[in-house]
């Protein structure tokens, strides 16, 4: 099946009446999620995985996707309206969209908001269709060895481009890495760190940490932050929602540009959309005619990022689709929702499970033409969410997490996880440590150990195994190559730094 | 004006260095004792938490040695609540943590509306706001969720003592 055939296979699939069901839901729930402050699509997916699970496979997993390209439509809307993010990837758009808003441009703004995630994520799933299922003809090759070089050299590479210092991002990755430790471990079926509780030998579950870390502990914070809660949104009318022809056609370069920007940002491990939106807010800076105007309120501060993130957004599902390895936490959630439902992602999923493959690719356009028709139209509705009470829906949410952590293994111990992990990432966030290599830290150190013990066995104990094949040598080339950038572009940025503290003394 | 203690940020993260340095030392130590080796041909069980609890001792060291004050943007200081809104705070996890502990025992309809009352309460800064209608709210959204959670989509809640009274 070619990329066509299978995109028409695909839309056969998704345009069910069910899967169809699916993706609205999904994306109206996103939506919401993403507007709501103190939610972002992390909380989002992961409080609603459980509920996937009563659902067919190729539905839960269309659900999944909405929610997530919802949430990053919706929490640009915050961003906008109120200076608030909805989510991190959304800091950027709140710059110039907030000053839009402020000379009465919100209407338009969020218009081009909307329409630019919808280039940015349908531009970026022809990537993904393309690039998917090449990459999963050439991942049939790979063995323990080239596995680990992946799974490892990604995790490094995300401690090191997380955002913060490396000890930021390297001390919670392994504290994740240790959890995922805990529990029968995959080669021997060995149970370590259990200290004879029978809760901990199956592991601990990714749900409660993700929930906990991202969902429960941000509401801590909005509990104690009253000056936000205190905020109440301008009115949009629906005749403010068209841009003029200039705003049109200085928008349509920053799309473009923003696209593939985000496109290349998400093929990398690491929290892809914030800083694909960062990239792109400084290329705009950099290349466009208007970058005076920018952080004044400039329609391409706007439109350039919010492009790059939904794009970047859309091609982290590469790496899970193509190679089953999930590099943020959203994608380790929709590999964990296809475990449970029996279903192993990797490079066979194409040709074993199609219809979950290409449903979901299609879903994605079909998806993204609804949140298009859901955001502009209903802008009314999503500004009104934002005057729910703080006293309404944090309590709503919370019984929400604890319903929707409850139900993935029956376990009341999970909930106890999940207030630990939400603790723990209140303090983390105070104290400016990374969350994202945490969770995926507990989603691939199993996958880590178990490729680099299974690599041995192979070799008889020979090391030199992880560097013998051409494609493990060039995994881990790209990972140095990553991490040298990385290094020269800090030292140039603290140069800059340097150089513009002497100046102004 | 929100009342907030200030602290300091690198001391803090020293403090949780050290803390992730004293679980290191243990889980390598009970790694080490319970689990086994193995050779290089056949690597234990042990081989992997040892190199991980080594790699969170190296990062915990990197931590308390890392270096404060380089950026201009770097925060130097991080806020916790105090008085009235760490109590509150306080409160609404005690009550979280109750909710959850007496759900096999009361159910989650019952144990979800008595957390959404307490929690509502709790946070709803307006003294005069009606306790009837955080009551009804509380009701109305916990037999919601019973209805579309439990019912409709047949998630598997805990029904406690009073399912057979209830339903």
């Amino acid at each position: 099946m070619n990329s066509l055939q299978g995109l028409l296979y695909g839309l056969s699939v998704a345009a069910t009446p069910a899967n169809l069901l699916a993706a609205f839901v999904g994306a109206f729930a996103g939506t919401a999620i993403g507007v709501l402050p103190g939610l972002g699509p992390v909380a989002g997916v992961a409080l609603i995985l459980p509920l996937t699970f009563s659902l067919d496979p190729t539905a839960g997993l269309i659900m999944m996707a909405g929610i997530f390209y919802g949430s990053m439509y919706g929490g640009s809307t915050t961003a906008i309206l109120l200076n608030i993010p909805g989510e991190s990837a959304s800091v950027v758009t709140a710059i110039d969209g907030y000053q839009l808003a402020q000379k009465g441009r919100a209407g338009a703004t969020l218009t081009i908001v909307a329409v630019g995630s919808f280039v940015g994520g349908t531009l970026a799933v022809i990537g993904v269709m393309m690039f998917s299922s090449y990459l999963a003809q050439v991942a049939i090759l790979f063995g323990p060895a080239e596995f680990f070089a992946l799974t490892a050299g990604g995790l490094v590479v995300m401690s090191r481009i997380s955002g913060g210092t490396l000890a930021s991002a390297l001390l919670p990755m392994t504290i994740g890495l240790m959890l995922g430790t805990i529990g029968q471990e995959a080669v021997t079926g060995e149970t370590r760190f259990t200290f004879g509780m029978p809760d901990l030998a199956e592991g601990v579950s990714l749900v409660p940490v993700v929930v906990g870390l991202y969902g429960f502990a941000e509401l801590m914070l909005l509990v104690e932050d009253r000056a936000h809660a205190a905020n109440k949104p301008q009115s949009v009318r629906m005749r403010e929602l068209l841009p003029t022809r200039t705003e049109w056609k200085r928008a349509v370069p920053s799309w473009l540009r923003g696209t593939f920007l985000g496109f290349l940002f998400g093929l990398v491990p690491g929290p892809a959309a914030t800083l694909a939106s960062f990239a792109s807010y400084r290329l705009e800076k950099a290349t466009s005619k208007y970058a005076s105007e920018i952080g004044s309120g400039a329609i391409e501060g706007v439109a350039g990022p919010e492009a790059a993130n939904n794009s970047a957004a859309t091609a982290s599902l590469v790496p899970l689709l193509a190679l089953g390895i999930p590099f943020t936490p959203i994608a380790a959630l929709m590999i964990s929702a296809m475990l449970v439902q029996g279903i192993q992602p990797g490079p066979l999923l194409i040709t074993q499970h199609p219809e979950i493959f290409w449903g979901l690719i299609a879903s994605a356009y079909i998806g993204n033409v609804m949140l298009l028709l859901l955001n502009i139209p209903m802008v009314g509705v999503w500004v009104s969410l934002l005057r729910i009470p703080h006293y309404l829906f944090i309590p709503l949410l919370l019984v929400l997490s604890v319903i929707g952590t409850y139900s993935v293994r029956n376990s009341i111990f999970d909930v106890w996880v999940l207030l630990g992990a939400g603790v723990l990432g209140y303090f983390f966030n105070k104290m400016k440590f990374q969350l994202a290599p945490l969770v995926v830290g507990l989603i691939l150190g199993p996958n880590i150990e178990k490729h680099f013990r299974e690599a041995l066995f192979l070799s008889q104990g020979d090391p030199w195994i992880y560097v013998e094949s051409p494609i493990a040598v060039a995994v881990w080339l790209i990972v140095a190559a990553i991490l040298v950038a990385g290094f020269i572009a800090r030292r140039r940025a603290a140069f800059a730094e340097a150089m513009a503290q002497d100046s102004s003394l | 004006m929100t009342p907030a203690r200030n602290f300091p940020l690198p001391a803090a993260r020293r403090y949780a260095a050290l803390l992730a340095l004293l679980l290191a030392a243990f889980y390598v130590t009970n790694a080490w004792q319970t689990l086994s080796v193995g050779r290089w041909h056949k690597p234990g069980a042990a081989i992997f938490p040892i190199a991980v609890g080594a790699l969170l001792a190296i990062s915990a060291l990197a931590v308390m040695f890392e270096r404060h004050g380089g950026g201009k943007s770097e925060p130097v200081s991080f806020t916790l609540p105090a008085g009235a809104d760490l109590r509150r705070l306080l409160l609404l996890l005690t009550a979280f943590a109750l909710y959850f502990l007496v759900m096999p025992v009361i159910g989650n309809m019952v144990a979800s509306a008595l957390f959404l009352f307490v929690s509502m309460w709790l946070l709803s800064d307006d003294p005069t706001r009606s306790l009837l209608r955080l009551a009804a709210y509380a009701i109305a959204i916990a037999l919601s969720f019973e209805w579309f959670f439990v019912r409709l989509l047949k998630v598997q809640m805990p029904g406690g003592v009073l399912r057979q009274w209830l339903f």
